[in-house]
């Protein structure tokens, strides 16, 4: 473990998030997280290894999804002008979009 | 004329019953007082005159329809992370500063449904992050004792707005403390409830385990009476719970056979002296109230801040990844291709949400997921284990709100692990998804402290009682009144 915290590399991350970065940018989160990580490795001290559990699985409220599954029954839901109303670009009812191809 | 600053949520109701006032002119004194104070604190970002004068004048028609609701013609303001139907909804981002959801939220139908009149959507941080509001995209808000101080985050517009008498009660998020620390820093009351009591259906997703919607007001009465109307099980809503369980308590009003510990790991090093010494002062006249007092320790719950940084951060990289520019909120379009389109429009994230996203995918990341998301969530259910057994032997624990008092805009923003320690007191209730409550509890050089009650999981109504005597007990700000 010791050392890990050195190996955030910002511009594999930022490629993982989606994130257009500038340089700028690239140098001040990646130092500012590196510091964020080595400051939570107290974290790795803490033995674990007697919980074997998920956290939610002793929450009181826990969730059973057989439970709550709704009746399969056609419902009103929204208008295709509700659910396009937002959209910043569409055509004939579709949402627009550049090409996803040849990328 | 009624005088904006002298009513309560409870006053309001009673004088529109007795039609000593209407509706309309309750929501017209509102909105005159939210537009006039505005340009001081900027607490809210969008004031909604026409569907509020709409909503009263539904009601001042058909009053004696209307005359059971429980939040009859009450002027309320709505945190701008939670959707309302044809209102600019924009979470405090540049990314969604064009959108109108289609639909309300739930608790927002619910507030309609109680006769509330929604007059403004509130200011926050970006997305609900950070903890004082600096992070938005509509500019700071202002604390309204002190328009040089932070109101706290991320809900700063609710708590400044119910502080400063733009409206009477705000509805706000929390997910670390966004409830409960700017309700300290602005000297009103929030209530963080348990997790699954309010359905968050409508609530802009930051981290779903996390996330609660709760009320503010100015006391503890109006927050049980808010509180009331927003609970409940939601169908739509997986995690809201199906029936809330009662939580079986002496309804007798006193606090004589109460537990109540102080949890020792929370008040540290971090914890403000001045703070500090309105919090023992606190603790002192609630021992006269015939309280037994103890102080504990709570294991790992010194854990909370790298839990909370490593787990929150990733539920919200996953819950952002839909802000792409293709569906709904602003895009960039002048790239050539969509993975153009959504890496250019994503450049519009504020810094603070940029690195938690970036934070998060990292503890989420291939090779390190074991080491810190995993290890995280275990002593996530380490802390859980660790309240279960507080709450087998106390009632209640306590601890200040925040570390601090209000404290200057601009002081904090370069570094985010000092920011991060705001929520110090606030993150553990988050973690264990029990209820927690801030009551402003004194006042240090002029700005309010809060004092934090955390109960066992719906404890709510029990949590409300007791905090209500404190409160009767405490006359926390000795008369003096914010001069906005």
């Amino acid at each position: 473990m010791s050392g890990k915290e050195k190996q955030f590399n910002i511009l594999h991350i930022s490629e993982l998030a989606k994130l257009n970065l500038s340089s700028e940018e690239e140098n001040l989160f990646g130092k500012q997280i590196s510091e964020i990580i080595s400051h939570f490795s107290s974290l790795q001290r803490i033995d674990t290894s007697t919980f074997e559990s998920k956290y939610w699985e002793i929450q009181d409220n826990k969730i059973h999804p057989v439970e709550y599954l709704r009746d399969d029954k056609v419902q009103d839901s929204f208008s295709k002008e509700q659910v396009f109303q937002n959209a910043p670009s569409k055509e004939n009812g579709f949402l627009k979009i550049k090409k996803i191809l040849d990328r | 004329m009624t005088n904006p600053k002298d009513l309560t949520a409870t006053s309001c109701i009673k004088l529109i019953k007795s039609k000593e006032v209407t509706a309309t002119e309750i929501t017209n004194i509102y909105l005159d007082r939210s537009q006039r104070v505005n340009s001081q604190i900027n607490s809210l970002i969008t004031i909604c005159t026409e569907h509020a004068l709409e909503q009263a004048k539904m009601i001042d028609e058909n009053l004696d329809d209307h005359m059971e609701k429980p939040l009859l013609g009450v002027p309320i303001s709505v945190k701008d992370v939670i959707s309302t139907s044809n209102i600019l909804t924009t979470a405090g981002s540049n990314i969604l500063s064009n959108y109108i959801p289609p639909y309300d939220a739930t608790v927002v139908k619910k507030l309609k449904d109680a006769g509330a009149i929604i007059i403004s959507k509130a200011n926050c941080d970006e997305f609900a992050m950070g903890s004082s509001n600096e992070n938005s995209f509509f500019k700071c808000c202002r604390n309204p004792w002190d328009t040089e101080k932070v109101p706290g985050g991320s809900s700063g517009g609710s708590a400044a707005s119910v502080a400063a008498s733009q409206s009477l009660l705000s509805i706000g998020s929390d997910t670390g403390g966004s409830i409960r620390q700017p309700a300290s820093l602005c000297g009103v009351v929030g209530l963080k409830p348990t997790y699954g009591a309010v359905s968050r259906i409508g609530l802009i997703a930051f981290g779903s385990s996390y996330d609660q919607i709760g009320p503010f007001a100015k006391n503890v009465e109006d927050c049980e009476l808010l509180y009331n109307v927003i609970k409940g099980y939601d169908p739509k809503d997986l995690t809201s719970k199906k029936q809330i369980p009662d939580f079986n308590f002496e309804k007798s009003r006193n606090l004589k056979d109460l537990k109540i510990a102080i949890c020792e790991d929370l008040i540290n090093e971090n914890i403000n002296q001045n703070v500090k010494s309105v919090f023992d002062n606190t603790v002192s006249k609630i021992s006269e109230l015939g309280a037994t007092i103890e102080k504990i320790n709570i294991p790992y719950i010194g854990e909370s801040l790298p839990v909370y940084y490593l787990t929150a951060p990733s539920e919200a990289s996953s819950n952002l990844n839909r802000f792409d520019g293709i569906k709904y909120g602003i895009s960039d379009q002048s790239g050539s291709s969509s993975w153009d389109t959504i890496n250019l429009t994503r450049s519009n994230f504020g810094d603070e949400v940029k690195r938690r996203i970036l934070l998060g995918t990292f503890a989420l990341s291939s090779g390190y997921y074991d080491d810190y998301y995993d290890k995280a969530q275990k002593i996530r259910g380490l802390i859980i284990e660790s309240f279960n057994k507080v709450f087998s032997n106390y009632d209640i624990v306590i601890s200040p709100t925040s570390p601090t008092t209000a404290f200057q805009i601009g002081s904090l923003t370069n570094d985010p692990i000092l920011m991060y320690q705001n929520d110090i007191c606030t993150m553990p209730a988050n973690i264990a998804g029990i209820p927690a409550i801030s009551i402003p509890c004194g006042m240090s050089e002029g700005l309010p402290v809060g004092l934090q009650l955390m109960g066992p999981n719906f404890s709510e109504p029990f949590l409300l009682m007791a905090s209500k005597i404190i409160e009767e007990k405490l006359s926390w700000n000795n008369g003096v009144k914010i001069s906005i």
